[in-house]
């Protein structure tokens, strides 16, 4: 696996970044419990997000939070957040860091390219900065989390080979 | 070469010539041409032979609607039928024509026509029928289907293409005057928006034809250019060329291919068509219109070419493709085809109207006595004669005295149709106009605007008026544009659909379908055959179900069937046309997902091991799972899948399981959620405890297994089949949202999290105890069914014991990024006890051999726990569960039902296979009662001889019966049905 | 392709979802005390309207969450869509918005006149 691809206008980068599923209701005391832990107020709309220089964490349905570490931090540490968030009962949290790839794609020709791949509408209009969304794109389910001048796209590890074959031929194609 | 005086054309490089081959002879064009237009040039007009009576044709148009001229192109991987009319020449191109043997102009398929009246309406269904059924297989489909058709598939091809999806605004369907007016209406609109164009040379009628003077003061070229110019440097406009929309779907989903080689050939690593999937608010439609043919007597000979389609080529190639050609017309559409034959030095040998002379413009009178072109009005083609070329046309003049003219060209117009495919691919209703004798666009079904010809506004000088008019809704910019014409005319025709022959014989034709060879004869048979309803009449003549669609002819036919019965052309109704609109080759349909990309694979996070240990791989599902590990090149599957079993249950092998489905379910209710979806009770289970499980659907029939484990009583994982991963899932998350909302239950699925490494066999104690040294595998501290969180090297892993091959193992769960390091610790460890990475047709036997059941394998969603005989997996004090009120379905308690027991050949050294029938008789006369079938079946090196698992009738009563296996060549193999269990059945291997 | 709305992602391209037969099917509870007949017209049996249908969707290739939609079986059109919970909207409140309800003229299948 390259770790970086540049061509064509487009930049596709491979992160390891750490993550945690968190489901819960929303409810005050699931909004503190993640305040108190990581001092970010969970979104309450559906696909939006908030961030700060350690961490995302975005909202993908009225039961589901997505918390990416774009900071490295230790494996210890994760666990015991885990472990406090799995102590509400109302809450489940579980350690994803394995389960997924990210890619960072950047440049011009980003949208396009990503088009030869998936239906999705990423026009400003229907697809707004810091906001996430969860799509085909290859006929692999993934998640997509757009920034100003990026997005990042997360897939299931298992089709991480293909999907990145996958994204190098709509770039050089 | 005919080297004409004053051809010019901005479109067609004269100063490049191009070579290519044709029937394997050297033709010359130049760059821009089409196959057509270079072949018109070189005066070679036969170009291909019809579907079914092989008779000679010609190029009959200059466009997509082109029925005729339809070639192979050998040097782009065979591509079968494509139209010579807009397929662009390059050097060292190679074309063949079609559906003829041995060559185009000695074709023995023209036998055919002498038994045309066999190939009538409807002969489809009348001739394939008798007299023998043998008759089907051994003369129709290898004799008479193989003469009939047009190219041949191409045996080897890999185009390259790919798909581009597009999310718009606007989308505005063809680059001619309508087209560009409306995008220059639009320039710096705040709405996105796409305009498409087949042609490489935007502007269609403008580049066509001689009818427009001038735009705004400018010439017709300046003004395109200009406008293109502008509307380029628009920020909301993309134009897209060589794009052909075939398609247009519900929501205003459009499907376009874009050529992407025009004028080249296909290269072999960039691509070569791109598919463009469109999702817009609004389709505006400027596709214009298609010129349509007449009936007469031999009306498809070659020499004969629509009116518009000559001066296409004219103003478009700038070639003529004769110099003296007759004219016959209905309407007014092809007075400037005069026009621009003049233009060119050159006359009409004669022009026939079929118009009287009060009613042809005076223009056109004026221009015709001033050339002194012979007229004849109120006048028609009764027929025209000739062999590969029409020689001799016969006509009827007002006072119906006949005739003759010799020449071996003829234009023919009848009249023009707004081209409505996409229209009503969109789901749009049509109207008929009396006056223009046309079907137009009446009700759109969905947000679509026509414009033009395509809507049926034939006046070229009204068209800023009705864009400023239609286009109101997009705040657009209001044009005023000053359009002067060469010939003044306002769309005028007479009603004109066939020519009755002179003499007519049963073997004398006009057609109404040139492609499917359909004659108006064929018409009148199918009426009076009772086919008058028009989608009948339409499928039992084939009329219009060619490739074409009928888009020079399917309205006249129309005319023809509304005239026989003597009824309005609207109350005759019209077929819709569907899409694509012209034919799309399934590369570009495939796009990247074919070949390497055909489907998403899935790979374990130890793959690279595994084919760096030479595992040969299975599919199953998406996923890539070792299938089994041969020493050696030399190692036969069968060798392999023997020594890995023996080996498994002599020292210990290690699988990799990371495909299997694990979730994670969590939440105050979780106990209540797990005991509705799974059969088993989880009430009385301790944490830390494992149990075998089974999930059923509604119906009763098992859908999956797995092992729950439970982690405290809001707490638990389970486990589910490869397969079945995403199933699971969904089905907890349906019934969670759908059904018990209110039990607060979340579930998280944690394949990809972690990896799943599943060890047996007798050493694996240990090789455990060295890898994990710190953990107490004793059969005391670990007993089977139990698992342990351990924290090994910082992270945390999962070790459950449980075993899927009857020997004591272990299964450990470790998060996947890490998992490749344990991997490679259990081998290394584990060399000197003799432990072995093995496949999933190792597991398959093992488990066989335990009597375990494969989800999908054993079971086909029609197989109950009951008759699996796993009445112990229901927890019979639960109030629910997912199918439980199914177990006591007359259905599900009938004791004839096919359950699930194990089969032993009586003699030995017989093999068993899956699929086997069993049944009772020994010789077999058909039909034979079924008892049901081998569901799993393998040479076992532990009993050393073949054993299966089967379902059959009543299966469990039947144990310690003898009984047959069928084999496909109506042999016998006699068998004995035994418990399925041919391994330690007391369990004593699992649980010490 | 259709488009649909789901109720927590908003418009999406139909690839994405799943189609989960009729909507508002109440699941018996699994006791034995209902009929061989009631339990199956539940398993078994659904309505096969034409017009206006209450059917479920799963937005199963996005936020993985079920939700109920009313479509026009007879021209496709979607109608509306909501949250699992909601209630059902009435049939009432949706007309057929096409002439015929199958949008299919008796004569033909193209032309306007002969549909009327």
């Amino acid at each position: 696996m390259r770790e970086v691809i540049r061509s064509n206008e487009v930049e596709i980068k491979i992160l390891p970044y750490q993550q945690i599923i968190i489901r819960g209701n929303g409810n005050s005391e699931f909004n503190n419990t993640l305040n108190k832990l990581f001092k970010l107020l969970p979104p309450t709309d559906n696909l939006r997000i908030v961030l700060n220089e350690e961490m995302v964490l975005s909202k993908l349905s009225f039961d589901q939070w997505n918390l990416i570490f774009i900071k490295e931090i230790k494996e210890e540490k994760l666990q015991i957040f885990i472990e406090k968030l799995n102590k509400i009962s109302g809450i489940l949290a579980t350690n994803f860091s394995d389960a997924q790839i990210f890619f960072q794609i950047k440049g011009q020709n980003t949208y396009p390219t990503l088009n030869k791949l998936t239906h999705f509408d990423f026009r400003k209009k229907s697809f707004k900065p810091l906001s996430a969304a969860q799509t085909l794109l290859a006929r692999i389910d993934c998640t997509f989390i757009k920034f100003d001048d990026s997005i990042l796209v997360s897939c299931n590890r298992s089709f991480g080979d293909y999907l990145e074959d996958r994204l190098i031929d709509a770039v050089n194609f | 070469m005919k080297e004409l005086k004053t051809n010019s054309s901005p479109f067609v490089n004269f100063n490049q010539k191009i070579s290519f081959l044709f029937d394997g002879k050297k033709i010359f064009g130049f760059k821009g041409d089409t196959i057509a237009s270079a072949l018109l040039r070189n005066n070679i007009n036969l170009v291909g032979r019809s579907f079914k009576y092989h008779r000679p044709r010609g190029i009959y148009t200059c466009g997509i609607e082109e029925p005729n001229a339809l070639v192979q192109i050998i040097s782009e991987y065979s591509e079968p039928n494509t139209r010579a009319t807009i397929k662009k020449i390059y050097e060292g191109m190679e074309v063949e024509s079609q559906n003829r043997w041995p060559s185009l102009d000695n074709d023995i398929g023209s036998i055919n026509s002498l038994f045309s009246p066999l190939f009538s309406a409807g002969f489809y269904y009348k001739t394939f029928m008798g007299p023998h059924k043998s008759f089907w297989k051994r003369i129709y489909e290898p004799i008479i289907r193989r003469a009939a058709g047009l190219g041949k598939p191409p045996k080897e091809f890999r185009a390259l293409s790919s798909h581009l999806h597009h999310n718009v605004d606007i989308v505005i369907v063809g680059a001619g005057l309508n087209g560009l007016l409306a995008a220059k209406s639009l320039i710096n609109n705040n709405h996105d928006i796409l305009l498409l164009d087949f042609d490489n040379h935007l502007g269609g009628i403008i580049n066509n034809s001689a009818k427009i003077s001038s735009i705004d003061n400018q010439s017709p070229q300046e003004w395109v250019k200009s406008t293109v110019e502008a509307i380029e440097k628009s920020k909301n406009i993309k134009i897209l060329k060589n794009t052909l929309v075939t398609t247009y779907n519900y929501i205003n989903h459009l499907i376009a291919v874009e050529d992407k080689h025009v004028g080249s050939r296909p290269s072999e690593n960039k691509v070569n068509n791109i598919l463009h999937k469109i999702r817009t608010d609004h389709v505006i439609l400027c596709n214009g219109h298609i010129e349509r043919f007449l009936s007469f007597q031999n009306n498809d000979l070659p020499g004969i070419m629509l009116a518009s389609s000559f001066e296409k080529y004219i103003c478009r190639y700038g070639t003529l493709p004769s110099k003296e050609p007759v004219i016959f017309s209905n309407n007014s559409n092809s007075n400037s085809l005069i026009y621009s034959i003049i233009n060119q030095g050159y006359k009409p040998k004669a022009y026939i109207d079929s118009r009287s002379g009060e009613n042809i413009e005076p223009e056109l009178f004026d221009l015709i006595r001033k050339h002194d072109i012979p007229l004849y009005t109120n006048s028609q083609i009764k027929g025209v004669s000739g062999g590969k070329r029409i020689e001799k046309i016969l006509i009827e003049d007002s006072t119906g005295g006949l005739s003759e003219i010799h020449s071996d060209f003829l234009c023919v117009s009848g009249g023009i149709n707004p081209d409505v495919h996409l229209f009503t691919q969109s789901k749009g209703l049509l109207d008929w106009d009396e006056k223009d004798l046309t079907y137009k666009p009446s009700k759109p079904f969905q947000p679509t605007i026509t414009l033009g010809s395509a809507s049926g506004q034939f006046n070229l000088e009204k068209v800023s008026d009705e864009i400023n008019e239609k286009l109101k809704i997009f705040k657009n910019k209001v044009l005023d544009t000053k359009i002067v014409l060469n010939t003044k005319e306002s769309y005028q025709i007479e009603k004109l659909w066939e020519i009755s022959p002179h003499k007519s014989s049963i073997w004398s034709k006009s057609f109404i379908d040139l492609q499917n060879d359909v004659t108006t004869k064929d018409i009148r048979q199918a009426i009076s055959e009772g086919f008058d309803r028009i989608e009948h009449l339409k499928r039992y003549t084939t009329n219009s179900m060619g490739t074409d669609q009928g888009k020079i002819s399917s309205i006249n036919a129309l005319g023809i069937v509304s005239d026989l019965l003597d009824k309005k052309v609207n109350e005759v109704g019209t077929t819709i046309y569907r899409p694509p609109y012209a034919p799309l080759s399934f590369a570009a349909i495939a796009g990247r997902n074919s070949y390497e990309f055909y489907d998403p694979e899935r790979k374990s996070p130890i793959h690279q091991w595994h084919k760096d240990n030479g595992a040969i791989f299975e599919d199953v599902g998406q996923w890539k799972r070792p299938w089994y590990f041969p020493l050696n090149s030399s190692e036969s599957m069968h060798d392999a899948v023997q020594r890995e079993s023996k080996n498994v249950r002599e020292f210990a092998g290690v699988i990799d399981g990371s495909t299997l489905g694990k979730i994670e379910i969590k939440g105050k209710d979780a106990l209540s959620f797990m005991n509705l979806i799974y059969t088993n009770s989880f009430s009385k289970m301790k944490p830390g405890s494992a149990r075998y499980a089974l999930m059923l659907g509604e119906d009763g029939m098992v859908k999956d297994d797995g092992i729950i484990s439970k982690i405290s009583e809001e707490h638990f994982i389970a486990t589910t089949t490869t397969g079945g991963a995403a199933t699971v899932l969904g089905c907890m998350e349906e019934y969670a949202q759908t059904e018990w909302p209110n039990l607060n239950v979340y579930m998280n699925s944690i394949t990809e999290q972690f990896a799943t490494f599943n060890i047996s066999g007798p050493k694996t104690r240990e090789i455990m105890n060295k890898v994990f040294p710190e953990i107490d595998f004793s059969n005391d501290a670990f007993p089977f069914m139990t698992f342990q969180f351990h924290n090994y090297h910082g992270m945390q892993i999962r070790i459950l014991r449980a075993s899927f091959t009857g020997e004591m193992g272990y299964e450990i769960y470790i998060p996947s990024k890490n998992a490749a390091k344990i991997w490679g610790q259990l081998h290394s460890y584990g060399k000197d006890f003799g432990l072995i990475p093995y496949g999933t047709e190792t597991m398959h036997l093992l488990r066989a051999e335990k009597g375990y059941i494969l989800i999908g394998q054993d079971t086909d969603g029609s197989i109950t726990p009951i008759d699996l005989g796993l009445n112990w997996t229901i927890g019979k004090t639960k109030q629910d569960f997912l199918g439980k009120r199914s177990l006591t379905r007359t259905d599900t308690i009938r004791t004839d039902r096919k359950q699930l027991v194990g089969i032993i050949p009586s003699n030995k050294e017989d093999q068993l296979t899956e699929g086997q029938h069993i049944i009772l008789n020994q010789t077999i006369k058909i039909p034979i009662p079924m008892l049901g079938h081998i569901t799993s079946s393998y040479q076992s090196p532990t009993l050393g001889h073949s054993f299966g698992l089967a379902v059959i009738k009543d299966g469990h009563s039947l144990i310690g019966k003898k009984a047959f296996a069928s084999t496909p060549d109506q042999k016998t193999i006699p068998i004995e049905i035994v418990k399925p269990v041919f391994y330690d059945e007391e369990n004593k291997r699992l649980v010490s | 392709m259709l488009i649909i709305e789901c109720p927590y992602c908003g418009l999406r391209d139909q690839s994405e979802f799943s189609n989960g037969g009729e909507a508002h099917v109440k699941r018996p509870d699994g006791s034995s005390e209902i009929s061989d007949r009631e339990w199956s017209e539940y398993v078994f049996i659904r309505s096969n309207t034409k017009g206006i249908f209450y059917e479920r969707w799963v937005h199963s290739h996005g936020c993985r969450k079920w939700f109920n939609c009313v479509r026009d079986t007879s021209t496709d059109e979607i109608l509306k869509t909501y949250k699992i919970y909601d209630t059902r909207p009435k049939l009432k409140d949706f007309k057929n918005l096409v002439d015929t309800p199958s949008g299919e003229p008796e004569l033909g299948s193209g032309n306007f006149t002969v549909k009327k």
